[in-house]
């Protein structure tokens, strides 16, 4: 079973996005998407203190990421990945932040060119990972590291 | 000829260890009131630079009051001086400003780690409602 995206909300895109077309098992993942959307409502100097607005462009690269993290866990290993906060962060960028009893895990995905950035641990703080990726692709290694706490 | 950048009449301390700086945290930074990673950011207009504010010279509710826009949509979080420096990389820096003698620089790359390792900081209070 796919949940299924308004056909208004697709026009104008060439093909379906990942994140548009997620299994049912991902629906936590699906809303935490769609909440994210009102970054987009945040404009110049949204903070009072000069904070750059957000572009489509950034926020679709974040939730792809997270889309494709979220398919791929659970096409490979059948875990389903926690729904993570989808949050504004520094210079246009956008973080996905993951805090639960057994683990904690930033990514950050800057508006940029540059590379998507992360770092997790358990909460002992003896499992650290931190890399930076490709955020248009699914993160093997990172996904390997969630599954230790699923 | 160029235009000089006002010069603060007040001498730059060294902040002791135990002593807090307080920040202002943006509501919109997360909507549901947590703390998150995404409040440890520079400052928009000054890359590399985190403003908080030293104790000796300011209060939580100065601090909130000194947002040059939307003060009510703003809290205050702590962080201890001593914890800041102990993050690899963050340099605590009293930088002060005509005015602001409080004003405080916490300088260096804020990344994920950084802002993971983040166990030094404490919220003060809630946004106040307009």
């Amino acid at each position: 079973m796919r949940l299924q995206v308004p056909k208004e909300q697709r026009s104008g895109l060439a093909s379906e996005p990942v994140w548009q077309s997620l299994p049912i098992e991902l629906q936590g993942i699906v809303l935490a998407i769609e909440t994210s959307r009102n970054i987009l409502e945040l404009k110049e100097n949204w903070d009072g203190e000069g904070a750059l607005p957000f572009s489509q462009k950034v926020w679709e690269k974040a939730v792809t990421f997270l889309a494709l993290l979220a398919k791929e866990a659970l096409e490979r290993l059948n875990i389903i990945v926690d729904a993570p906060r989808i949050l504004p962060s520094a210079e246009g960028s956008i973080d996905l932040h993951w805090k639960t009893d057994s683990y904690e895990l930033l990514v950050n995905i800057p508006q940029n060119g540059a590379p998507a950035s992360y770092y997790g641990d358990n909460t002992i703080g003896n499992m650290p990972i931190k890399a930076t990726c490709d955020a248009s692709k699914p993160d093997r290694k990172l996904i390997s590291w969630l599954s230790l706490f699923l | 000829m160029a235009e000089s950048l006002p010069v603060s009449a007040w001498e730059t301390e060294f902040i002791p260890d135990p002593d807090r700086l307080f920040m202002r945290v943006h509501s919109k930074l997360d909507p549901k009131g947590e703390l998150r990673p995404n409040v440890f950011r520079d400052h928009p207009k000054i890359q590399g630079t985190m403003s908080t504010d030293w104790e000796k010279y300011s209060d939580p509710e100065q601090t909130r009051l000194r947002a040059t826009s939307q003060p009510n949509e703003n809290g205050v979080l702590s962080m201890v001086t001593g914890e800041v420096r102990k993050i690899p990389g963050l340099l605590v820096e009293h930088s002060p400003q005509p005015d602001n003698r409080a004003h405080t620089d916490v300088t260096g790359k804020k990344d994920p780690q950084i802002r993971v390792l983040r166990n030094y900081s404490a919220p003060l209070g809630e946004c106040k409602d307009s």
